[in-house]
């Protein structure tokens, strides 16, 4: 079950990277909005690939979820220390990735969570340091496009086959991966793009941003948001030399709240 | 694993059935020059300068312009783009400039007739520097001149809300296209027309505001709101209908229009009509033409305003001598100048008038009336309304056009008499003499919880009553005219070069809450009765008063402005003084 | 005995008319030829005016109009009848404010008291203005004017936020009063039988006012009537417009029910308010009978300040005051309009003018100015106000009007302003 699991997972990342490659044929940082809309209503097949990219990479963070879910049920960690931190490194780059790619559908959520993020960068100490390789003044999605279109992959690519030490693609498990990934793009709908000319009220980040936003309207420092977000992948690193309860209640108890703060 | 091979068997069936969906679904054809014809084909341009083959529907009404199905199309979608709010982000994106103008210009702020209102009803203490209808959104204003802008006056303004009016007939606003739209879109049997604009206003978008209060709109074409009569019957029905339960009879229009069928935008400008940007507080500060910018021009070389102008025109001649305008230095394009002659080109069709220049004869050049503003001869009659009875019902319902919706307190309005012969004249907002009428003589009565109040306001208003005509009044109509002296009807005399006058309205005994006649704007010593709501506007003073019926006696036998007295007339009337003339012997 | 028994039925047929013929036999005789009882006058202008040549009636002799309209003079007996003759001697009034009396002799005369006696031998001025009120003289004499009839001129409104109640069936402004009513004296100070002349027509202000003080009454002005130049203001009220409908046609005049006619006004208000449908009848005033159809009317306007001068039959100059320069339309039970807008007698206009006096008398005569200066302007509606016929007397002659603006006249002004 537990090899099922993380093979499934492997091969959504794969398919994840070849939709990706599809749809990064029509995507322009420079007009991203109406590329991206072009995508899906005119380009053939195009809400196609872009449905398969984005389910494909939704499900893939929950199967690794699922992963470690599974994995840290067991008595023991197999894997060598560096390989642990890869491991948790690559979860880390996922999300990343995961941000990056909604930033890049350029709609006006998309532009929200942008700035949010800047201003939580820029409020950060030593991270704010690193608010150039993100922001661009000219083209908006320009750094984004390359971050999620070529170096994230790159590192991910690196970091998980650090953690696999052997990438297979077996057919079986791409074939069922695809399945998967349309069975449920079958029945749920994109999230809708909103235009840049309509009025809302209210726009959200991606799903496991809310939380965090819903703590900072609260009123919880930049700083803490910071200690939130990195608590858990410390709990991560931590579980390796001593899998105790206690670290594994404190991540429950975690992901209670953050849960909590997301609904 | 038998779990594995059902999942990888399902999933099979899963990508079979995916593929076998998206290769059955049509493939959106593109069109140009968004998805939006792919629907809206039939749908007709609205003028030549935006046509939709190269615009499309979402430059101007937002949307989704890639977008296939109706819902994700018209998510966001804007049905009309001109209004305000919308104007900068679609029209704006071209004309950033005339929206920015539009958007702060009178117009829009209606801040003149607020801060007029308020001024004459003792709530501000100079008639400048209000808002208007911007201020008053987000307020709950609990003042009574407020209240009675709110439930009468701003119904009219550039981006009122078409649809709060029950008549659609009569509704206003809509922004851009509360003037510039000449049809309302509509569809027909096999297309959609798109609503008309243009630049070549009709007057009758003017006339949808300009009929009240001054009623310089209908004036211009000969229409004076009567007594509310309805004669003469036409078929069993009321005839000479205005709107509501309005009237009119026909006097003579203004000579523009009876001799040359001028439209209001070929004498008022772009810059005087849609604003200069600049914070007007009062209509003749935002106004821009004067008699003087056609009939004695100054020609300069057209600029590219001018030429972008009469190019969208497309009826008027591009030349390179126009005349401008002295005060805001705007193109009068339609006003050119060649070698051999001047002509005048009616915006609406470019129909070409020779202009002759204003007359050099005496009547123009001599110094004993280079006071007179041009309307004060020229002038044939002036809508006057005497008596505005306001009266206020506390308890009271009615419709606020600025919060659109109907709230407590409710107003009604009534009136003493309307008169048009024998306009008032006064000294005018320029200093210079000019016709007077009401404008407003408020005579408040406040029914309140259990008491009831009153105050009044009387005060006169001079403007261009734009009902000009070459013929001039008679020298009588202003030097021995009591009602044009602005002492009111009444009987006129002087004895001993004292002015004596005997008015006719009986104020006190009417009901009216003073005793000086209504009509009355000073009285026979020169104490200015009513008021006036600019700093230089007043009526006659006594020293004024005695000189224009002190020139009475000369004019009996010396009627022609030809008169050789008239040349220096102080002299004439030293000479005269002394004994040296021979006069009356 | 004949005669007796006729000026019985005809004067006050009800209350104790009988009892004044017995002994006010002579004063019954008269009052017969009187016009206050025939109304003749305002009876033949009207119907000449309406394009009858040669009219002759009388209120007892006045015709029903015919059944088959062609022309206004087919309907103007119904007009008089429901609209004019609302005032005559016998008429059971509608009893507005100002407008109640009783019938007879007593509509002017006051009552006998039981022991035999008059009670006042005066007449009141009231029991005169209930008659004489709203258009020209009468009402002027204590300066009134009356309003327009659209609700908007219907102020100022009274205490408890109601219409002001009106008086004669419309609301007034008030204008200078006639310095003979400002020093107390009625109607019946001057418009008296002393002398035992006619009371009415004949009685002159040079019987009162004998001596003139200045030399320009005589020197100038010798064949001018004395209210031309001592009256404040004057009347003028410009083409009236009348509609006979006889179709059940209300809503449109919802802001126009007073019309100076306490019946239509009352009539109208009940008929707009009711949900069932109200059948559009009105009195006929001469045999009080209800009659179908209603007549509507509006003006063009009125003034209290233009002033156009004629020539009287005896050649005096006078004031002129319009006859109301009538446009008629008439729509018919079946929704047919059988007249419509019709304004011509025999193709031409009826800007009718007639010489009359103003009540409106100042002890300082107006300005030479309102007469010599009148000039009337042409075009539009400014054309209502040139005389084109003129009732009872004829426009002013060209030596006339020349001597207006002579040159003898301005000297003579001029001096007089120097």
């Amino acid at each position: 079950m537990s090899k099922y699991v993380a093979w499934v997972t492997q091969a959504l990342f794969i398919i994840s990277l070849l939709s990706g490659l599809i749809v990064v044929f029509v995507y322009y940082p420079s007009n991203a909005y109406d590329s991206v809309q072009k995508l899906s209503f005119i380009t053939p097949f195009g809400l196609f690939f872009r449905e398969l990219h984005y389910f494909s990479s939704e499900i893939f963070i929950f199967s690794i979820l699922v992963h470690i879910l599974i994995e840290l049920s067991k008595k023991e960690i197999k894997i060598n220390f560096k390989s642990w931190i890869y491991s948790i490194f690559a979860l880390l780059v996922a999300l990343v990735l995961m941000f990056t790619g909604f930033v890049l559908k350029a709609d006006q959520s998309a532009n929200a969570a942008a700035e949010v993020a800047f201003s939580l960068l820029k409020d950060t100490p030593f991270l704010d340091k690193f608010l150039p390789l993100v922001r661009d003044n000219f083209v908006f999605y320009w750094k984004f496009f390359v971050w999620h279109g070529l170096f994230l992959p790159l590192i991910i690519e690196y970091a998980i086959l650090k953690h696999v030490r052997k990438l297979s693609v077996n057919i079986s498990y791409f074939t069922i991966a695809l399945g998967v990934t349309l069975l449920v793009s079958l029945f749920l709908n994109l999230p809708r793009d909103i235009g840049l000319d309509e009025k809302v009220l209210h726009v959200k980040g991606p799903w496991f941003f809310w939380g965090a936003e819903n703590m900072l309207q609260a009123g919880l420092s930049v700083l803490g948001i910071n200690v939130v977000i990195i608590l858990p992948f410390l709990l991560l690193i931590g579980m390796y030399k001593s899998n105790t309860k206690l670290l594994k209640i404190l991540l429950l108890l975690w992901v209670i709240i953050y849960a909590y703060f997301s609904v | 694993m038998r779990i594995f091979q059902y999942s990888l068997f399902v999933s099979i069936f899963i990508i079979g059935v995916s593929l076998y969906m998206n290769l059955e679904k049509p493939i959106a054809k593109p069109s140009s020059p968004d998805q939006c014809m792919s629907c809206h084909s039939s749908t007709t341009n609205m003028d030549k300068s935006h046509p939709i083959e190269v615009f499309g529907c979402f430059k101007c009404h937002g949307g989704n312009r890639y977008a296939t199905n109706k819902k994700d199309a018209h998510r966001g979608v804007v049905l009309n783009p001109s209004r305000l709010e919308y104007a900068n982000r679609f029209c704006g994106e071209c004309h950033s400039d005339v929206v920015k103008r539009v958007s702060s210009s009178m117009m829009q702020s209606q801040n003149g007739i607020l801060n007029v209102l308020k001024f004459q009803w003792g709530e501000l203490s100079t008639p400048i520097g209000l808002e208007g209808v911007v201020e008053l959104k987000d307020k709950n204003s609990t003042s009574l001149a407020e209240s009675h802008f709110r439930k009468a006056c701003a119904s009219c303004h550039v981006n009122q809300h078409e649809d709060v009016f029950d008549d659609k007939k009569y509704a206003r606003g809509g922004g851009c296209v509360d003037c510039h739209r000449i049809e309302k879109g509509h569809q027909e049997k096999n297309h959609y027309v798109h609503s008309k604009l243009s630049s070549k206003i009709p007057s009758k978008n003017c006339l949808k505001c300009h009929n009240r209060s001054n009623r310089i709109g209908i004036s211009y074409f000969g229409k004076f709101e009567s007594e509310g009569y309805g004669t003469p019957y036409k078929h069993g029905e009321f005839s000479h209908k205005l709107d509501g339960s309005r009237f009119y009879y026909e006097l003579p229009a203004d000579i523009h229009h009876t001799k040359a069928g001028l439209d209001c935008i070929d004498c008022h400008t772009e810059k005087g009509v849609m604003g200069d940007g600049k914070k007007n507080h009062h209509m003749e500060d935002a106004e821009d033409i004067k008699c003087n910018d056609c009939h004695k021009p100054k020609f300069k070389k057209a600029d590219s305003l001018a030429v972008m102008l009469s190019d969208l025109n497309g009826n008027i001649p591009e030349t390179k001598s126009i005349a401008y305008t002295n005060k805001k230095n705007s193109p009068i394009y339609n006003l050119q100048k060649d070698k051999n002659s001047t002509k005048f080109y009616r915006k609406r069709d470019g129909k070409a008038f020779d202009m002759s220049n204003m007359s050099n004869k005496p009547y123009h050049t001599l110094d004993i009336h280079k006071r007179l503003d041009c309307t004060s001869c020229h002038s044939s009659w002036v809508p006057s309304c005497y008596g505005c009875h306001e009266v206020y019902f506390e308890n009271g319902k009615q419709f606020d056009w600025v919060k659109r919706e109907v709230t407590k307190g409710s107003w009604q309005e009534f009136r003493s008499f309307l008169r048009f012969e024998s306009p008032s004249l006064g000294v005018g907002y320029n200093k210079k003499i000019m016709p007077f009428a009401p404008g407003c003589q408020v005579i408040g009565t406040l029914f309140k919880d259990k008491k009831v109040e009153k105050f009044h306001a009387m005060a006169m208003a001079g403007w261009d009553p734009h009902t000009t005509q070459k013929e001039v009044r008679s020298c009588e109509d202003c030097h021995f005219n009591p009602a044009s002296l602005g002492l009111g009807r009444g009987n006129l005399d002087i004895k001993n070069n004292r002015i004596f006058f005997e008015p006719f309205y009986n104020s006190k005994k009417s009901g009216m809450p003073f005793s000086y006649p209504i009509d009355g704007f000073v009285s026979s010593d020169g104490k200015q009765f009513q008021t006036t709501s600019r700093k230089d506007a007043r009526s006659f003073n006594k020293k004024e008063l005695q000189k224009i019926v002190g020139a009475y006696k000369c004019i009996l036998c010396h009627d022609r402005y030809s008169d050789k007295i008239y040349k220096d007339f102080n002299k004439s009337k030293i000479l005269f003084n002394s004994g040296k003339t021979v006069c009356l012997d | 005995m004949l005669r007796l028994i006729v000026i019985f039925f005809m004067l006050g047929l009800h209350l104790n008319a009988e009892d004044c013929v017995d002994c006010h036999k002579k004063e019954a005789q008269k009052c017969q030829s009187s016009n206050h009882y025939t109304l003749s006058n305002a009876i033949n202008i009207t119907r000449k005016a309406w394009g009858i040549k040669d009219s002759n009636v009388t209120l007892q002799t006045i015709p029903h109009s015919k059944i088959d309209v062609k022309k206004p003079s087919d309907l103007v007996d119904d007009f008089l009848r429901r609209k004019c003759l609302k005032c005559h001697l016998n008429v059971k009034n509608s009893g507005e404010r100002g407008m109640k009396r009783q019938r007879g002799c007593l509509a002017c005369h006051s009552k006998h008291s039981k022991k035999g006696r008059c009670q006042t031998k005066k007449i009141a001025m009231s029991k005169c203005l209930s008659c004489h009120n709203k258009e020209f003289v009468g009402t002027d004499y204590k300066g009134l004017f009356p309003k327009d009839y659209s609700h908007s001129f219907r102020t100022p409104l009274q205490k408890d936020g109601k219409y002001p109640s009106q008086r004669y069936g419309i609301d007034f402004h008030h204008l200078n009063q006639d310095i003979h009513y400002k020093l107390g004296m009625s109607c019946v100070d001057c418009h008296n039988n002393k002398n035992g002349k006619n009371w009415k027509k004949n009685i002159t202000c040079k019987d009162c006012h004998k001596e003139l003080s200045k030399s320009n009454h005589k020197e100038y002005h010798s064949n001018i009537s004395c209210s031309a130049c001592h009256s404040s203001w004057n009347m003028s009220s410009y083409e009236l417009s009348v509609f006979r409908d006889d179709t059940a046609d209300y809503a449109k005049w919802k802001d126009l029910t007073l019309q100076e006619d306490a019946y239509l006004n009352k009539f109208l208000k009940k008929a707009l308010k009711s949900k069932k449908k109200i059948k559009p009848v009105m009195p006929d005033w001469v045999d009080m009978k209800q009659k179908k159809g209603v007549w509507y009317s509006g003006w063009r306007y009125r003034r209290w300040e233009d002033m156009v001068l004629g020539v009287d039959m005896n050649g005096t100059i006078k004031i002129l005051r319009p006859i109301f320069q009538y446009r008629v339309s008439y729509r018919d039970a079946n929704g047919s309009m059988v007249l419509d807008d019709v304004s011509s007698v025999d193709g031409k206009p009826l800007e009718a003018w007639a010489p009359y006096s103003p009540h409106t008398i100042t002890k300082k005569a107006k300005s030479c100015e309102r007469c010599h200066n009148t000039e009337i302007k042409k075009g539009g509606v400014y054309s209502l106000k040139i005389p084109k016929v003129i009732y009872n007397g004829k426009a002013l002659s060209k030596t006339q009007t020349d001597r207006l603006k002579s040159y003898k006249y301005k000297k003579i002004r001029a001096k007089m302003l120097n």
